[in-house]
């Protein structure tokens, strides 16, 4: 019980001082918000307090610290091992504590900032690359080729990284069409454009449209994840010309 | 029945038997997961692509441009064949080290222009952790050539704590997931309100194996908050529950299936990359005796043909 009553404060002070750690401006917020200053002024007596309890119960050689610390120097694993286990839990401990990362240090935060709720439109665009084939056309899907069972085109090499670089990542840069359109070339396909998968989630109605020009205007005026698609200067061209 | 804390922690838990078997199959998996994740064509690629990170590592900058130069033509297939040499157990103990190094630096390079956390970040402690291990005392080629010598006890405690210290790490990642959500506190009640979970699902359903495979959504992305809610919620206790592990072996087996539900249902959602490295660590969480059993099984019939 004293175990579960000592985790307890312990989390309860250390998420009080990541709070603050990972406040960036904090002196601007303790000026202006005085809600954030009561939080502060609370805050910091808690942690001292929980600072001075954790020291003293460790040199009177009992609480949860002093049983880790024993604990973990009595265990037969090898010396240097210890030194590096304790070096990495260090490294990222502070990682955790500032919520920052250095490499190989990593507070594990890639969802930290939330995005906020709100009622979107019913349909969803996604500008994709496409090609012609047997008359028709064919949608170059990128996330897909990570895939072992259901890549198309690219298969070995072409994982999960570098299909979600090439998807949204880079997915406005000229350099990542040229990287794709070399890949589709080397694979007998000469020219990509790139045209509007759309989905409404209402209806469940799924078109795709390879109109060239509504791609263009798509691309400029939606709502994208991570932005426009790069659009060939060829395709741009002979939307002009129309 | 409670739980006994102080008999059931991780660091009493590293004081138990081991399994070879266990470490030895950990070893040929992590090397596999390594040979994969340094054969991607990523690293070629982002040579190629405006350096739009902005990301930071523990290492010099002179040592960083030197990693930049070398490592496609030079990392990238040193990490390559040493994991091939991780996979046989052969010379395990003299290219781990080099191994270790090598990996370290090429996804340094990665990391450095592709701000993503994985594969790296589920191998690179595992993998230091190995160096200090008698990994290939079973199934490698090292003990076949008997380039080693092997315990006589293959269920020896030696064989525990880095198993149990893999496991340490599952729980720091969840754990630490969990926690970027919630802190500071003033932003952590504003992750649970779901807009993050409907922004990844509205917009990736489009590249979603959801998508690729039943051409349908689950339900109506662009509404229905409270399920967005719930998901982030659960998420959240998914990834907190996980702290578990530090505390006792009973929970694993609950643990284990919520991950792999979760990661299953991201998979279906869009966020592709961490199912497989999940699973594999997720191996420090299979008790030691159940490989002991299934080795000796496999002995035994094999003595008997």
């Amino acid at each position: 019980m004293r175990w579960i009553k000592e985790i307890a404060f312990a989390f309860v002070a250390l998420t009080l001082l990541m709070t603050i750690l990972q406040t960036d401006s904090l002196f601007h917020y303790i000026q202006t918000i005085f809600l954030f200053k009561i939080f502060v002024l609370v805050s910091i007596p808690v942690i001292v307090f929980w600072i001075f309890m954790s020291i003293r119960d460790y040199l009177h050689q009992r609480g949860i610290f002093y049983y880790c610390a024993q604990t973990f120097r009595s265990i037969s694993i090898p010396s240097i091992a210890k030194y590096v286990i304790v070096i990495v839990l260090l490294g990222n401990f502070m990682a955790i504590g500032f919520g920052k990362q250095h490499y190989p240090f990593y507070d594990v935060g890639m969802y930290r900032w939330p995005k906020e709720y709100w009622n979107r439109d019913k349909t969803a665009y996604e500008v994709k690359y496409y090609y012609q084939q047997s008359g028709g056309y064919k949608i170059l899907e990128l996330r897909k080729e990570s895939s072992f069972l259901l890549a198309e085109h690219f298969g070995w090499g072409y994982s999960n990284d570098i299909a979600y670089a090439t998807t949204y990542f880079h997915k406005g840069e000229k350099e990542n069409f040229k990287f794709l359109s070399h890949e589709m070339k080397e694979r007998g396909i000469d020219t990509l454009w790139a045209g509007v998968h759309s989905y409404n989630f209402e209806t469940h109605e799924l078109t795709f449209d390879p109109d060239i020009c509504n791609a263009i205007n798509i691309n400029q005026t939606s709502d994208l994840y991570y932005g426009p698609i790069y659009i060939p200067t060829y395709q741009l061209e002979k939307c002009d010309g129309h | 029945m409670g739980i006994n804390i102080r008999e059931e922690n991780i660091l009493v838990r590293m004081e138990q038997p081991g399994s070879v078997h266990q470490l030895a199959v950990f070893r040929i998996l992590l090397g596999l997961q390594i040979i994969y994740s340094s054969s991607g064509k990523i690293f070629q690629y982002v040579l190629q692509v405006p350096d739009i990170s902005n990301t930071k590592n523990i290492f010099p900058l002179w040592l960083n441009q030197w990693v930049d130069a070398i490592a496609v033509p030079y990392l990238q297939p040193v990490t390559q064949i040493l994991g091939i040499f991780l996979v046989l157990g052969l010379f395990t103990r003299y290219i781990l080290p080099i191994l270790f190094i090598s990996f370290v630096l090429l996804f340094s390079f990665y990391f450095s222009r592709h701000n993503a956390p994985h594969p790296w970040l589920y191998i690179w402690f595992p993998l230091l952790l190995l160096n200090f291990t008698k990994s290939s005392d079973a199934l490698s080629l090292d003990k076949l050539f008997s380039f080693i010598k092997p315990l006589h006890d293959a269920s020896s405690k030696v064989y525990r704590w880095p198993i149990e210290m893999i496991a340490a790490w599952l729980a720091y990642i969840y754990v630490a997931a969990g926690m970027a959500k919630i802190l500071p506190i003033y932003k952590g009640w504003h992750w649970l309100d779901g807009g993050t979970s409907q922004d990844m699902m509205y917009h990736r359903f489009l590249y979603s194996m959801d998508f690729y495979l039943f051409k349908h959504s689950f339900f109506d992305y662009s509404q229905n908050q409270w399920i967005f809610i719930v998901l982030s919620i659960a998420s959240i206790g998914i990834e907190f529950f996980c702290i578990m592990i530090f505390f006792t072996r009973r929970c694993h087996i609950a643990i284990f299936i919520l991950l792999m539900v979760m990661h299953f249902f991201l998979y279906l959602t869009g966020v592709l990359g961490f199912m497989q490295l999940a699973l594999i660590l997720s191996l420090s969480l299979i008790h030691p005796v159940f490989f002991e059993k299934l080795f000796t099984t496999q002995k035994l019939k094999t003595t008997s043909v």
